[in-house]
């Protein structure tokens, strides 16, 4: 008898507590609904917005610059590149002279380094510019071709990012007198093959998941 | 039924969906303190050119303040 009251007595007290934990729950949900009807939303909605809203911002300026890219191949064919690779050098000879201004105000060495190597290696940059460019028209004018030549494209792109980074990195330690950042300036010159190769792997690996992709759609995995 | 009153009364910042070029946090400002958004946009500029701290206030602001639940949002 004393065990059937207390099984009663803990089901009735399960119950009551299930009760209760159902009651706060709609409490919550309605206060949440009033809240939203009434335009208050919590942190974690307005982050969803917010996600949204960036998306949204990407898609259209990922729209347009395809837009121009097609306008720009499509008006100047095969001298786009060229054209391209021009203007890109030219705008680097203007920050180059825009450096040069403000080491004539500051006196900073750091600016007048930087200037002097922008302006030496001019050539470099069109180079540059111009291998870039003949790499994504030849991926944008044969679809087979883009899977294979695209990482060659960005793996050439970081290695040279890297390349200005350990010069940057190089000024930096002369300015400051700083032999740990000369050090590791000359460690990634020493490296930036196999900052080429690694990252031209790494390319092949993401290249080859998208080809299988966009191939077999996303029921593949 | 008084603290809903209460409630009613208070003057929310939201972002505007009407004036709006990136997130509607400049527009938004501009509605609430009366002000044209393009003088608030100038002085984010501004305050941008303080070691890029403006473009960090902004991203913060558009995530702590709510959209305008009566503007229209695509």
């Amino acid at each position: 008898m004393r065990r059937v009251f207390l099984l009663h007595y803990i089901v009735n007290i399960t119950m009551v507590k299930k009760g209760r934990v159902k009651r706060r729950k709609r409490a919550v949900r309605v206060r949440r609904a009033r809240a939203r009807k009434a335009g208050h939303t919590g942190i974690d909605e307005n982050f969803e917005h917010f996600i949204e809203e960036l998306g949204v911002h990407h898609k259209h300026i990922a729209e347009k610059h395809h837009a121009t890219r097609d306008w720009w191949y499509g008006t100047f064919g095969v001298v786009g590149p060229l054209l391209g690779a021009s203007i890109g050098m030219i705008c680097v000879a203007i920050v180059a002279f825009i450096l040069s201004m403000v080491y004539a105000v500051t006196g900073t060495p750091f600016i007048s380094l930087l200037s002097a190597f922008l302006n030496i290696n001019l050539p470099v940059f069109l180079l540059v510019f111009l291998v870039l460019n003949y790499l994504k028209h030849i991926y944008l004018s044969h679809e087979r071709l883009y899977y294979i030549v695209k990482p060659i494209k960005v793996a050439f792109g970081i290695a040279v990012a890297f390349w200005l980074l350990a010069w940057v990195m190089q000024f930096a330690g002369m300015q400051a007198g700083s032999i740990q950042l000369m050090s590791a300036s000359l460690a990634i010159m020493g490296s930036l093959t196999n900052i080429f190769f690694g990252f031209l792997v790494l390319g092949y690996i993401v290249a080859l998941v998208k080809r299988e992709r966009d191939l077999y759609g996303k029921r593949a995995f | 039924m008084a603290r809903g009153r209460s409630e009613q009364h208070i003057r929310r910042l939201y972002r505007s969906g009407n004036d709006k070029i990136l997130g509607g946090v400049c527009g938004g400002l501009g509605e609430y303190f009366g002000l044209d958004p393009v003088l608030i946009r100038l002085a984010w500029i501004l305050f941008s050119l303080v070691y890029g701290s403006g473009v960090l206030a902004y991203i913060i602001a558009w995530i702590i303040i709510p959209r305008n639940p009566n503007h229209k949002w695509k």
